[in-house]
């Protein structure tokens, strides 16, 4: 009984100051975009007046079916600094409406960046993907990898941190009352779970990151133009392997001067310029 | 006709036969004619035949049903599976075209022979069954068949007395009409019938149609009959037989330096399904022509010139992603009967491709996408074919039955169509234009038993509408990893259980030095217990004072040796005591015996000065103790 209590207060303490540490390497990986908009108003956690008022005339505008002048001001609202998932959201809905199904793609799916799991936005690009003149099949994944895909994406970012600090607390607790009762069963019980909330704070931990890293890591971008050659090599010179159209998601691999080296679900890859595409 | 005879006896006789022989051949012309007649538009003809009627059971015999009509393309082939005393080997095609001038119009029919091969199993007369097709609604038959095997082999031989006209007439070797027509042969027909197949390209790309035309060249001498155009179906195309206009086939043109009457034999379209240089074969015609000088009613075979074309393959540059191998040029329509309707009501919906090419090559609109809004019914696909200057092509119809299973606004997405149009020699889109249909909640709620759409794709009939932003128009949530406060509710329920922790380890660290901690503490703690001895000394209980006193020695000693005050005994002091000091063993023993005996004594023993007496001497036992103890 000695022995397992040693284990438990070891395995806890090595975990729960391992968690925090594996976590702690995110921090100076924040999402760029966000850091940029704060440096340049400091406008993430303070009033804007003139945003609220672009904001609704907007609304109001997008009312009359006026989506030019609703997009235009949704456009200010981002220049000035804020990058709220909502303006970006909006925005794709001017543009949608104005048929313009390139830049909606771009700006929802840039919503969805800021707001993974947000449903609204996902129906949109759902609605939208079939006006898509490309389809493609995604290739089949592992049951595995696709089950672990399903997990991860469960919550968001934010959603993991906070379970992981809610199963902080159970766990804490749990092991207070292990150091501090007298009684035997309870103690017991307690025991076993300091021992699953270790596991599950582990867990957490480590989706949490996974979850914050798969965001960083992946680089999409939307085609904006009717119609794109992706070529085989970064130059006109090179010959035309296929054409994508407007609104198709596209990964970015690399780039290399004008030219950037993309590939589409369906295992296809080539190289387009930069100009026909926006990174979302 | 005119015939200009000798006027003789022997030549009226000729004449008489020759009289005979034009009826019996105006009526053999005149039966083709009459079939065709009979043979309104769309019906077809079904016949059948057996190669001989008595064979061995060491024979084979072949059982032919021909299917004649203008346009076969959606005619079932007829079905031989079961016939008494025969065993079905297997089964093969044939398709011939058969040509008729009739003045200065001309008939095409087309002849699928399915030929079944039989196996004989026993000896005896048999009669193979009548064959049916139906076709556009109407059943047709075939006669029975009697057929009689024996043991053995026969020999599968034609006796002159049982050819009928018919056969002579396609039979070149011994040929009752060539018998006949050597009689006033005077010139060899060479070049004054012709038959020329003439593509419309010999350079085309895969799937791209050529438009075949033959041609029939005649000069100087009139057809009569004429057989089933025979050329064996090309391997590397798919053929696509072209309806003509009977009124348009026959014309004056001029070739290698003479006149001719050109009719058109036949049209055809050819789909290369692959590339390289493709041959096509020739074909060969038979046909009794006649004519002054060349004798009368000579039976000759023609055969076309064999069609070479260049297939390319296409572009592999801008291939579009959907592109499913169309070539050709077409558009796409959609629509539906009625915009409008109410759930578990149908509606017709109505793909319409149009254009010039391959027809078949065309794909089915995909309903994937609204099996979960719509019970989909298997399409009724109807085909529409024409040929004209640009090509051959036409309308291909989809018609879906649609039951909508929800209601609200429904758009049904553009039909979309990717194709390469070898004009232009480039990839092109075509699509029909969405439609919004309006369904309201019907009463039938019972017509739709399937499972329930998904939220996604029952709400999505058009994208959600903007959203607000109460209060502060600021950047979205930042992850709360980089925010301390976050940290803080992290690391609150770790840095309170690692203090308890530390506490835990403190209190054990404590117990382990207690023995010094006491020894350290045992002068404050006697001059305690002497303090409250004072205290007692002013209630004027002398007993309490006393035994206070002996505590305050005996603690002392105690917490230096690491012992129990209370289990502690004079006798214990003085022992371990002698050997650090005897002289103030003595004196501790001496003063702890007194104030035994005083606390005995009773309360008469703490009056006057003596109790204050015993604390200064305690008091400095004490000091004289501590001095000792820490040497």
């Amino acid at each position: 009984m000695k022995i397992i209590r040693k284990i438990t207060i070891i395995l806890f303490y090595v975990i729960l100051l391992l968690s925090p540490a594996l976590m702690a390497q995110n921090t100076g990986d924040q999402p760029s975009g966000i850091t940029e908009a704060e440096d340049i108003q400091g406008l993430a956690e303070t009033d804007n007046p003139s945003a609220r008022k672009l904001f609704d005339e907007a609304g109001e505008y997008y009312r009359l079916g006026k989506w030019d002048y609703a997009a235009a001001n949704y456009i200010k609202i981002i220049k000035s600094g804020i990058e709220n998932h909502i303006i970006f959201y909006n925005l794709g809905n001017c543009y949608f409406r104005m048929k313009k199904i390139g830049p909606a793609m771009l700006a929802w799916e840039k919503a969805l960046k800021l707001n993974p799991g947000d449903i609204q936005i996902e129906q949109n690009i759902a609605f939208a993907s079939r006006m898509i003149a490309d389809k493609f099949e995604e290739p089949e994944r592992h049951f595995l990898a696709a089950l672990f895909s399903g997990i991860v994406s469960l919550f968001s970012v934010n959603g993991w941190f906070i379970i992981t600090i809610i199963f902080t607390w159970l766990g804490g607790t749990a092991f207070f009352i292990f150091q501090t009762t007298s009684k035997r069963v309870l103690k017991r019980v307690v025991m076993y779970l300091v021992i699953v909330f270790i596991l599950f704070i582990f867990t957490t931990g480590i989706l949490t990151y996974i979850s914050y890293n798969k965001i960083e890591s992946e680089n999409y971008g939307i085609i904006l133009a009717p119609s794109v050659q992706v070529r085989s090599g970064p130059g006109n010179n090179n010959p035309v392997l296929f054409v994508l159209h407007e609104g198709v998601k596209v990964n970015v691999e690399s780039e290399q001067g004008e030219w950037t080296r993309i590939s589409v679900p369906n295992g296809f890859n080539g190289w387009i310029n930069k100009r026909t595409f926006g990174l979302i | 006709m005119l015939l200009f005879l000798p006027e003789s006896s022997a030549r009226k006789n000729m004449i008489r036969k020759f009289k005979t022989v034009f009826i019996i051949l105006f009526l053999l012309a005149l039966t083709p004619f009459m079939q065709s007649i009979l043979n309104a538009d769309g019906e077809i003809t079904v016949t059948s035949q057996v190669n001989a009627d008595k064979i061995g059971m060491e024979d084979l015999l072949y059982f032919t049903v021909q299917v004649k009509g203008e346009d076969l393309s959606d005619v079932p082939a007829p079905q031989v599976n079961n016939v008494p005393g025969f065993d079905v080997l297997g089964r093969s095609r044939s398709t011939s075209q058969h040509f008729q001038i009739i003045g200065s119009q001309s008939k095409s029919e087309l002849v699928h022979s399915h030929t079944f091969t039989l196996k004989p199993t026993k000896k005896g007369k048999f009669t193979i069954p009548a064959v049916e097709i139906t076709y556009k609604n109407v059943t047709y038959k075939t006669n029975p068949i009697q057929v009689e095997v024996v043991d053995g082999s026969v020999a599968q031989k034609r006796g002159s007395n049982r050819r009928s006209l018919l056969d002579d007439f396609f039979n070149d070797d011994d040929d009752f009409f060539n018998r006949r027509s050597n009689l006033g042969r005077r010139k060899e027909i060479t070049d004054e019938v012709i038959i020329e197949k003439v593509p419309a390209s010999k350079e085309v790309y895969l799937g791209e149609q050529v438009i075949e035309t033959t041609y029939l060249y005649v000069r100087d001498v009139q057809i009569g009959q004429s057989s089933n155009i025979d050329g064996t179906p090309p391997n590397d195309f798919w053929v696509e037989q072209i309806k003509m206009d009977t009124n348009a086939t026959r014309e004056q043109v001029r070739k290698n330096e003479h006149l001719y009457t050109r009719f058109t034999l036949m049209k055809r379209a050819l789909f290369p399904t692959k590339t390289g240089n493709l041959k096509v074969e020739p074909y060969t015609m038979k046909m009794q022509v006649r004519g002054i000088g060349f004798g009368f009613g000579d039976i000759i075979t023609r055969t076309s010139n064999p069609v070479n074309i260049i297939v390319k393959p296409l572009p592999r540059e801008n291939v579009p992603s959907n592109f499913t191998g169309v070539v050709g040029r077409f558009s796409v329509s959609a629509k539906v009967d009625k915009n409008e309707i109410e759930t578990g009501k149908a509606l017709n919906f109505t793909v319409t491709y149009s254009g010039l090419g391959n027809l078949k090559d065309l794909p089915e609109p995909s309903m994937e996408e609204y099996k979960d809004i719509f019970t989909v019914y298997p399409p009724e696909v109807e085909q529409e074919t024409e040929l004209s200057d640009a090509g051959w092509g036409g309308k291909k119809i989809w018609k879906f039955i649609l039951v909508p299973k929800i209601a609200g606004e429904i758009i049904i997405n553009p039909v979309r169509l990717s194709y390469f149009d070898p004009l232009s020699k480039s990839y092109k889109a075509t699509s029909s234009k969405p439609i919004t249909i309006k369904v309201a909640q019907g009463d039938s709620t019972d017509v739709y038993t399937g499972p329930i759409p998904s939220f996604v794709e029952a709400e999505n009939k058009d994208i959600n509408y903007i959203r607000n932003i109460d209060g502060n128009i600021t950047g979205s949530t930042r992850p709360y990893f980089v925010k301390p406060l976050y940290w803080i509710l992290l690391l609150l329920p770790i840095l309170i259980n690692l203090g308890l922790l530390l506490n835990v380890f403190i209190q054990s660290g404590r117990k382990k030095n207690l023995s010094a901690f006491r020894a350290k503490r045992a002068l404050a703690n006697s001059r305690r217990i002497l303090s409250d001895a004072k205290k007692t000394l002013k209630q004027e209980h002398g007993e309490k004072f006393y035994d206070a006193v002996i505590k305050a020695i005996a603690s002392y000693f105690a917490d230096k040796w690491n012992l129990s005050s209370s289990g502690i005994t004079i006798e214990q002091i003085k022992n371990k005591l002698k050997p650090l000091h005897p002289e103030l063993a003595q004196e501790v023993t001496d003063f702890l015996e007194d104030c035994e005996f005083h606390r005995f004594a009773g309360a008469k023993d703490a009056e006057g000065d003596r109790p204050r007496k015993t604390l200064e001497q305690a008091g400095d036992l004490l000091n004289s103790l501590e001095k000792v103890f820490n040497r």
